[in-house]
């Protein structure tokens, strides 16, 4: 069997606003909502990096969009995840979630 | 339509210059961490569009430039201005040159020499030469040893800067890291050398 491949916890942070935005996630609203819902400050830099990567491993796809004014005119990039992406965040939740049940400190109430 | 590939690269600049655009006109921005995140992202915009193999080449300037700017300063700190030190001094009196002459004649060979061999190695991945890491090893020994002999005199002899440790352990680190970071790419190089 070959060895399966794991999600790092940014990819899976990423991936995980990209579900939440679904159609409206752009650098912008993942920064923001990753801000948000994660609490945690993000560069432009490190998400595109982390995009991209999950785009060479077929995890995300990527659309033009439109140019606004309060872009300064410039284009929107849409992301958004792929089955492929899906399952692979599936598949490294569940793997979590597999080590922490039977955990003792009450683990299992923060996987219900 | 969704693309695959984010090989465009004026899109992709346009998209991070458009984000920041955005948040700054949000007000999730001030000026200055604009301006620093607008930096930062033309780092990471030319990293993301550089090719693998560009990203080698930059990798080997920057360990090259780093690793010329070590021997740099070991040497002007131990032999150019210091030259009272054995080692100095038993070059200067064999040294049919001048003191001047032969401290830069020093200077120019270490200096040169890790430039000449990234450069040649450079030159026969990209040929397609570079296929086996025994074929890299003759190379960064010598450039290795070259890198390493000022460190280990200025390990072993007295000198002004006796004091400070850590200065001395930076400078040592600095070289080794640099010379296994090349001995690394050369192998990364020789691995993925294409074979014509």
């Amino acid at each position: 069997m070959g060895k399966q491949k794991f999600l790092g916890e940014f990819e899976m942070i990423v991936l995980a606003a990209l579900l939440r935005l679904d159609d409206d996630a752009y650098g912008s609203r993942i920064i923001d909502a990753i801000d948000e819902h994660a609490d945690r400050s993000v560069s432009i830099g490190a998400l595109y990096a982390t995009l991209k990567r999950l785009e060479q491993k077929g995890l995300v796809t990527v659309r033009q969009g439109e140019a606004t004014p309060v872009r300064g005119g410039r284009a929107k990039r849409y992301f958004k995840i792929t089955a492929e992406g899906q399952r692979q965040m599936q598949r490294s939740l569940n793997a979590l979630r597999n080590l922490l049940v039977g955990t003792p400190v009450g683990a299992v109430r923060w996987v219900s | 339509m969704y693309l695959t590939g984010l090989a465009a690269g004026p899109m992709l600049r346009d998209a991070v210059l458009g984000d920041l655009h955005e948040q700054f006109a949000a007000h999730q921005l001030s000026r200055g961490k604009f301006w620093w995140q607008t930096l930062r992202s033309v780092f990471w915009l030319t990293w993301l569009q550089c090719t693998e193999a560009g990203r080698w080449r930059c990798a080997q300037i920057g360990l090259t430039a780093s690793l010329s700017l070590a021997l740099f300063w070991l040497w002007e700190l131990n032999v150019a201005q210091a030259w009272s030190w054995p080692m100095a001094k038993t070059l200067l009196a064999w040294s049919p040159l001048s003191a001047t002459a032969t401290c830069q004649t020093c200077y120019a060979v270490l200096y040169v020499l890790p430039f000449a061999f990234v450069a040649a190695l450079t030159c026969a991945s990209e040929h397609q030469r570079l296929r086996s890491a025994l074929r890299m090893l003759p190379p960064v020994v010598l450039l290795g040893v070259v890198a390493l002999v000022p460190v280990v005199f200025y390990w072993f002899s007295p000198g002004p800067y006796d004091g400070n440790k850590l200065f001395r352990i930076l400078q040592g680190a600095l070289v080794i890291t640099a010379l296994a970071a090349v001995a690394v790419m050369r192998n990364w190089a020789s691995k993925h050398a294409v074979t014509t």
